[in-house]
């Protein structure tokens, strides 16, 4: 059996009294895209940079295919790509130039250089702008080429920090399908971002962390199986929506209620026998029910549970 | 491959033909130069200098007066700022820019080392300096029609142009990696114009004199023994500009200590070797006083930054040590332990040299031993206490290179102490108060043969050093138990 992709055991990195990160331990599969959420300041830059080998943890160790990132830093810098949150464009040369550099800085030689800037623009939509200088392209455009470039020399692994940052809402779409493509052709993908919503319809596993530490980490259907005990429901009602909301308020386990044009959306915390009683109760009360849904917990949800709201 | 890429396959071919051999770095410095702004700028400048020198000739001197060798001095005058201070200011600025974006580190993930990413910057300053040089060239052609100077003299001239502006280059590049981390670059761009300055100033100067002593300068320099010093000077320099500028890109994780280290015991090899090979025996014992007082000041950097690297090896370079003979590689290990082990045994080396060729018989070898005894001693005694401080500071403090240099400046600031004591009685004297002002007791001991104030100084180095031991023990069971670690791995 071939060794995890990314193995995170123990690592902590500290900036004089700040604990930036502490103690973060979770594993990527090939193939897998990991959301890696948190708040400003909560250490995901730290630990993507430890694990690009850009920085030293004060403590722990990060594997990549069992190669330890401390002991065999440039074996693991061939099997990852780092594309950090900024974007720095040299001046004055081209698309084509710029990945032309990094295949060169890669070790690519010859035909294989030429047919993997070649491919690899194709594969981000850069062919027509290859002429273009990249300090001219669009901030949308520049994440692509910032893609290509982190491609070049086909990591296993491709570590990015928040790629979306900045980008209009086609520019996301788009970016989204390229790392599902990649993650198709069995790359691991580690993302950090803000937006919950669009890391949930990529992601088959997230690590959430707070000041450093982990809050929670595992693929959605762990999570939502450690959250069983927590349902999202809607209740769709004929008539009598005030005394509904009435009933269901002093339900016990049922939180975070709202009323809309859609039904009565809640939360209960309970079993599915406790969820049966609900039910049941609520019809031996005469409320006109005609839909009692349980919603499929989404990593927005099972993000908001998990930290309970407190983070943002 | 789409319709329209095999519509255009010129297009691909045009601009990925340039060959594998290049380095990339200087590829796109180059690329990026000469498509953007700065080119046309430096075009610019470079023919208005050439348009200045023809034209201040012109005016200045007289027709009848007017000789090559005038020619040629106005020539250099506007051509060694841009070899000596433009392009080795662009491939610094190059180089800041490249650590403070962040880009820096992108490119270390690559495959690219920190020695081929300053290779690149300093090939991208020599393409620029062959293009100064081809744009000057008329008007040292022009020098040479009007005769008053001959061939070889150009030749020199331009030879000495090219070596100069490579270790410019090297040395712009080097400090710019070095204080990349100052927030204001501009406190760095105007160190490095400082010092780029100074030495075209220097240059031009050397040029002068070159000419109007011309026979003097050629016999001192064009012999066996001249060349030898100044071609192994010229490479000590570079060499040490190049190591500080690929230190700077270097990981934490890597080794960066082996290299100085190597470099200096190097050095120090080297000067005795040249000294037995340059001169006459009857001058050995001289040479090797030399020796002693150039080994002692050369290495006041080398031992204070042996002693205040990170006590420790990180995993990956315990990882690479030697399994053969791991003791023989201690001391050139990083961790500051190691360092004061490796400037202990100079010390010794050094000063034994210096002890034995005090019994010659000129007055220099009895002169220069408290000379070079003070400077030893005190050396060790600020780079053992150094590595006492350093070694007690909590990792995040010590980390940061500033405290290095700011833990040694504030030992030394402790030294005036004294003065302000002494300073309400009115009295300036020696006394053992001063024990750690360097300067001071040296001249001191110098003037009265007043040795004691050395064996204290050498009682503090002991006491230190036995403060130390833990360290120095940890020093050698670290390298044997990487080493065996690694056997028993393989």
């Amino acid at each position: 059996m071939s060794p995890t992709l990314l193995a995170l055991e123990g690592i902590s990195r500290s900036f004089g009294k700040l604990k930036a990160v502490n103690d973060l331990s979770f594993s990527v599969e090939a193939g897998q895209i990991y959301g890696f959420i948190g708040p400003n300041g909560s250490g995901k830059t730290t630990t993507m940079r430890i694990l690009a080998t850009l920085d030293l943890p004060d403590d722990g160790d990060a594997f990549i295919h069992g190669d330890s990132i401390l002991v065999e830093p440039r074996k693991v810098r061939t099997r990852i790509g780092f594309m950090p949150d900024s974007f720095h464009p040299y001046r004055g040369i081209d698309v084509v130039e710029y990945l032309d550099f990094f295949a060169r800085a890669y070790g690519l030689r010859g035909h294989q250089r030429i047919q993997t800037v070649r491919s690899v623009s194709s594969f981000c939509g850069l062919l027509e702008f290859k002429e273009r200088r990249i300090t001219d392209l669009s901030k949308g455009m520049g994440q692509r080429l910032h893609l290509a470039k982190t491609l070049l020399h086909d990591p296993d692994l491709l570590i990015l920090d928040e790629p979306a940052a900045g980008l209009d809402p086609r520019a996301r779409i788009e970016f989204r399908e390229l790392l599902k493509e990649l993650s198709a052709h069995g790359k691991g993908i580690l993302i950090s971002s803000h937006i919950l919503s669009e890391l949930g319809e990529i992601c088959d596993g997230a690590v959430v962390i707070e000041k450093g530490k982990k809050i929670v980490a595992g693929t959605i259907d762990e999570m939502s199986r450690k959250s069983k005990d927590h349902h999202r429901l809607r209740v769709k009602i004929i008539e009598k929506k005030e005394d509904a909301e009435r009933f269901f308020l002093t339900q016990p386990g049922v939180r975070e209620l709202t009323v809309g044009a859609e039904g009565i959306h809640f939360d209960f915390e309970g079993d599915k026998t406790e969820l049966a009683r609900l039910l049941e109760r609520a019809v031996r009360s005469g409320l006109p029910l005609y839909e009692f849904h349980q919603l499929d917990a989404d990593l927005e949800e099972i993000f908001m549970r998990t930290t309970e709201g407190r983070l943002q | 491959m789409s319709s329209q890429d095999r519509a255009s396959p010129d297009l691909w071919v045009s601009a990925l033909r340039m060959p594998d051999q290049l380095n990339p770095v200087m590829l796109r410095e180059t690329q990026s130069l000469y498509k953007g702004r700065v080119f046309p700028i430096f075009l610019i400048l470079v023919l208005a200098c050439m348009v200045l020198t023809s034209g201040i000739f012109l005016f200045q001197f007289s027709p009848r007066g007017a000789t090559g060798l005038e020619f040629l001095q106005v020539t250099i005058s506007f051509l060694a700022p841009i070899l000596l201070v433009l392009i080795p200011l662009q491939a610094g600025q190059s180089m800041t820019q490249e650590l403070k974006d962040g880009s820096g580190s992108v490119l270390l993930m690559s495959g690219l080392s920190p020695q081929r990413i300053v290779a690149g910057k300093i090939q991208a300053g020599l393409l620029q300096m062959a293009v100064a040089l081809g744009l000057f060239s008329p008007l040292i052609a022009v020098s040479y029609l009007l005769r008053g100077t001959d061939a070889l003299l150009i030749l020199g001239i331009i030879i000495a142009s090219v070596f100069a502006n490579l270790l410019a280059t090297t040395m712009a590049v080097a400090v710019s990696a070095q204080l990349a981390a100052l927030k204001r670059p501009i406190i760095a761009a105007l160190i490095i114009v400082l010092g780029l300055g100074l030495g075209t100033l220097s240059f031009l100067i050397q040029f002068e004199e070159i000419i109007v002593y011309a026979p003097v300068w050629t016999g001192m320099i064009l012999t066996p023994t001249g060349l030898t010093i100044l071609t192994c000077s010229y490479l000590a320099c570079l060499v040490l500009a190049w190591l500080i500028a690929t230190a700077a890109l270097t990981h934490p994780n890597e080794n960066r200590a082996t290299a100085f280290r190597i470099y200096h015991s190097t050095v120090l090899l080297l000067i005795p070797a040249l000294v037995f090979l340059l001169t006459p025996t009857k001058d050995w014992l001289t040479g090797l006083v030399s020796w002693g007082m150039t080994g002692a000041v050369i290495s006041i950097p080398f031992f204070f930054s042996a002693c205040t690297d990170a006590p420790g090896l990180s995993p990956r370079v315990r990882a690479h040590v030697p399994q053969r003979f791991p003791s023989f590689s201690v001391l050139f290990l990083p961790g500051c332990g190691r360092g004061l082990v490796y400037a202990l045994s100079w010390s010794l080396v050094l000063w034994g040299t210096a002890t034995l060729a005090s019994s010659g018989t000129h007055y220099l070898h009895r002169q220069l031993l408290p000379y070079v005894t003070g400077i030893l001693l005190y050396t060790l005694l600020y780079s053992a206490a150094s590595c006492t401080v350093r070694s007690r500071l909590p990792l995040h403090i010590s980390r940061n290179w500033i405290t290095r240099l700011l833990t040694l400046f504030l030992l030394l600031l402790l030294c005036f102490v004294p003065f302000l004591i002494q300073a309400p009685f009115g009295s300036m004297e020696w006394n053992i108060l001063h024990i750690g002002n360097p300067f001071f007791t040296i001249a001191y001991v110098g003037e009265r043969n007043a040795y004691f104030a050395f064996v204290l100084v050498a009682l503090a180095i002991v006491l230190l050093t036995f403060t130390n031991r833990r360290l120095l023990r940890s020093s050698w069971t670290e390298v044997r138990e990487s080493a065996s670690a690694k056997g028993s791995r393989s």
